[in-house]
């Protein structure tokens, strides 16, 4: 079920309508069976709903007993075995193949000739979503911020609340525990902000992504033909269609979440704007960088291996670069983990991992370096020039490590890489160039003007709400805005036949 | 309360602009679009059909002739299975005393996309719409996960805002449901055509098709309701024309008129100077064919004549913009008689 299908529209309405029409007790429940609902419609089968009912056993007992034990040496081995569990099912489902693939790989470069046979596995929706979540969950009990869910089946809502499945954000049981199973009171400023919200989503998928993708697609599947600026070009769109898609859905789930009175956790905050690659992580995909600092590298940084690998360093090196080298693996392994999470493949590993770690190491080595040099030149690094380039450049090193994403394959992204680095900018000024890949002047036009308009939208966002700016106008300016924003999604997206529903690249199953 | 009465007017003030920009959003206008601008129970007679309906009778000749008023429902390649649904549409919004049903279409029943949506698209939403839709994508080889777009045409048309003209605008091309286009002026010389009276049996969905829609007749149209079946003049491949004859049989064997303009001793199209194509007459040829056949019907029907009175002056307009047109188009005057 597709974010944007008329089949997700209406079960959302369905939903919607019962959630507030039923006693405000069984509020949670209806969102349980929607979700259980949802998660059958996407593909679940018996064969499936084991590993899913298995996850939420284990997490379920896992935390009554990490609260039964709370501080005694049992409840950490409990956490322990609950974790394994829970990761190796996931690293069963979504990572087998990966393994398989790079073991068949080291059997080819010793000269082997043996291979591992591996198949498509049925694997339920949102479970790289559900998964951590259930983790963080287990850790909060163990922690002592939150007590464990007595009800199995409040705890089963947390682990499949259906607008999360598709493309998160993460939620965490302490900051949700309070929200879905509340009783929520109809609320008609909610369901028009909420409504809002997910206009604002359809509009960045159907007409700015769905558009991107036509040109993206040409030109990836053509980079032979299409080299030198055209792949500059699409890489750049490809970042910003990776950016209204992913950004999108996320806008519809909190849209729908809104409605029913559910605040989830804001997801993206401008990240274009950002002025290093840090800070654009900080601004992208925020729940899951989040997630992974609090349950991954917080305690990695305070673990026993780095600990001693940090008293090893510091004799040799001294404090400093102890400090960075024990800094330096954590994050390494971090990143490494963001990229395996996000699909187990080199390209994603190196993409959306390893680049980004390396970008981060550089940042941290070069930006005194930076002072020094700008003091050196005179150079005021707050003046809108400067700060416009550094955002620039965050944003094109941040584009080039998608190279990764986008390919199919690690040598694939090389040639790509290759094929771009060929002269031919007049490609640029030679409008028919770029109105020959796919879109045409029209559509080519649409989407410039809908992404300055995000844009413009983004940098709103900084200063503030714009919803709430939009409501604090009179009625009729409201009015207009919110006409110009649905038929802007009903006029100029994309869909309907002859276009295939928005594929979500960043939905994970 | 207060935001109750608020969100209504938003939600009425959305279907209003919602509805004036898909009225030029959309497939071109087919003569369906302009049946429903003419005032209720002022139409005499409704003519059923594809393009042979809408380029062959012009029903401002006919008026200007013989006095009696023509609502058009007509589209490109009209699928058969439709016809039934248009007398449905055409009852509830006039009181006509004929109907006039062209069966030039009867083997097309498993219907094109396009040609679906020609009849279709501008159909008022209704019950009746959805029946017709219903029964026509179910002979169709369209794909069922495409059907949601002909009941909501909008999830096609939303992305014809680029083909947006003077001439979408103002679809000044259709006079009262006839068409006068560059297309229909030329005139292209055919080979003469003859009809073989040899019956070649209707294929089975056309059968049912034809016997549907005859039982629909008998049994829901009053007395005052006549009915004739045209055969309009033009080529046809052999294959149609047995299947024609054949469908002549079962009609005039459930006592109802047809007239098979290809076969009459007192009319002939002129194959040199009256067609554009070999399925279409000219501008000329369609003058000439509704002049005979507006004489017919009018005289064997009993029609009545509206010239003069006021209430139909909009006919009188058109007509005078259709001469003007004509003249611009053809460089000489429209000469009616």
């Amino acid at each position: 079920m597709i974010l944007t299908s008329l089949t997700f529209l209406l079960f959302c309405i369905i939903t919607i309508l019962i959630y507030f029409l039923v006693p405000k007790k069984l509020q949670w429940f209806v969102l349980l069976l929607s979700s259980i609902f949802f998660l059958f419609y996407n593909n679940l089968r018996v064969d499936t709903l084991i590993y899913v009912l298995l996850t939420l056993m284990t997490v379920y007992i896992c935390a009554l007993l990490i609260d039964k034990y709370s501080n005694t040496k049992k409840s950490k081995w409990i956490l322990i075995g609950g974790i394994v569990i829970v990761l190796g099912q996931l690293s069963f489902l979504k990572y087998t193949n990966f393994l398989l693939v790079t073991i068949n790989h080291i059997f080819h470069l010793v000269g082997k000739n043996f291979e591992f046979n591996f198949n498509t596995r049925n694997v339920p929706i949102g479970v790289s979503y559900y998964s951590l979540i259930m983790i963080g969950y287990m850790v909060d009990v163990y922690r002592g911020l939150c007590k464990s869910q007595k009800n199995p089946l409040k705890c089963a809502l947390l682990m499949s609340y259906f607008p999360i499945l598709n493309s998160g954000p993460f939620i965490r049981y302490p900051d949700m525990e309070n929200k879905l199973y509340e009783k929520h009171k109809f609320n008609y400023d909610n369901l028009c902000r909420g409504l809002i919200r997910i206009f604002w989503g359809l509009f960045k998928i159907l007409v700015i992504s769905q558009r991107l993708a036509i040109f993206v697609d040409a030109v990836y599947g053509n980079y032979t033909t299409y080299y030198g600026f055209y792949i500059i070009t699409a890489t750049i769109f490809f970042t910003l269609q990776l950016y209204t898609n992913f950004s999108g859905s996320i806008d519809i789930i909190m849209g729908i979440s809104k409605i029913m009175g559910i605040e989830l956790p804001e997801n993206f905050r401008s990240p274009f704007f950002s002025k290093t690659i840090t800070e654009l992580w900080r601004n992208w995909h925020i729940t899951l960088g989040a997630w992974l600092k609090d349950y991954v590298f917080y305690p990695l940084m305070k673990s026993n291996i780095i600990q001693k690998i940090g008293t090893k360093t510091k004799k040799k090196f001294g404090k400093k670069i102890s400090k960075k080298i024990t800094l330096y693996i954590s994050m390494l392994i971090m990143w490494t983990l963001i990229g395996v999470w996000h699909n187990g493949a080199y390209t994603f590993i190196i993409g959306s991992g390893i680049l980004q770690f390396i970008y981060m190491v550089l940042e941290d080595l070069l930006t005194p370096i930076a002072s020094k040099v700008n003091k050196k030149l005179g150079i005021n690094p707050e003046t809108f020039g400067y700060k416009l380039y550094q955002r620039l450049r965050t944003f094109l090193l941040f584009s080039f490590s998608m190279i990764f994403f986008r390919a199919t394959s690690v040598a694939n992204a090389i040639d790509i890489i290759k094929y771009m680095f060929v002269m031919n900018p007049w490609i640029l000024l030679d409008h028919t160039s770029l109105y020959s890949i796919g879109l045409d002047v029209l559509d080519f036009q649409v989407m410039i003007y809908s992404i300055i308009v995000l844009f413009i939208i983004d940098y709103l966002k900084l200063k503030g709400n714009v919803i709430d700016k939009i409501f604090n106008q009179n009625l009729v300016t409201r009015w207009i805005i919110i006409y110009l924003l649905i038929f802007a999604v009903i006029i100029f997206g994309l869909y309907g036949p002859g276009y295939d529903s928005a594929t979500f690249i960043y939905r994970q199953i | 309360m207060k935001k109750f009465i608020k969100a209504s007017i938003f939600v009425i003030c959305f279907f209003c602009l919602f509805n004036f920009i898909f009225l030029y959003l959309g497939i071109p206008k087919r003569p369906i679009y302009y049946f429903y601008k003419e005032p209720r129970n002022s139409q005499d007679v409704i003519y059923i059909g594809g393009s042979n309906a809408y380029v062959h009778f012009n029903p401002l000749v006919a008026y200007r002739n013989n006095g009696f008023i023509t609502g058009m429902i007509s589209s490109d390649t009209q699928p058969f299975p439709l016809v039934k649904y248009m007398i449905k549409e055409a009852r509830k919004y006039q009181k006509p005393k004929l109907y006039i049903i062209d069966i030039a279409n009867i083997h097309y029943i498993s219907a094109s996309e396009g040609s679906i949506r020609l009849a279709t698209s501008h159909m008022r939403f209704s019950k009746n719409k959805l029946d017709a839709l219903n029964n026509v994508l179910k002979y169709s080889k369209i794909p069922k996960k495409d059907y949601l777009s002909y009941y909501f045409d909008f999830l096609t048309y939303h992305s014809s805002w680029k083909y947006i003209n003077k001439n979408v605008v103002d679809n000044s091309e259709l006079y009262k449901g006839f068409l006068l286009a560059d297309v229909n002026t030329k005139m292209v010389k055919q080979e003469k055509f003859i009809w073989n009276s040899k019956s070649i049996p209707l294929s089975e969905k056309s059968k049912s098709c034809l016997i549907n829609l005859i039982y629909y007749l008998k049994n829901n149209l009053s007395s005052d309701e006549k009915v004739l079946f045209v055969i309009p003049p033009r080529f046809y491949e052999t294959k149609l024309m047995g299947n024609l004859n054949d469908a002549s049989k079962i009609i005039t064997e459930h006592n109802f008129e047809i007239i098979n303009f290809n076969t009459l001793d007192d009319y002939e199209a002129n194959y040199t100077l009256e067609f554009y194509n070999k399925q279409h007459l000219n501008v000329l040829g369609a003058t000439r064919f509704t002049k005979y056949f507006s004489e017919y019907i009018s005289q064997k029907y009993d029609l009545p004549d509206h010239r003069g009175n006021k209430k139909y002056s909009s006919w009188e307009k058109e007509y005078h913009r259709y001469t003007e047109n004509y003249k611009e188009i053809m460089g000489k005057d429209f000469i009616l008689k």
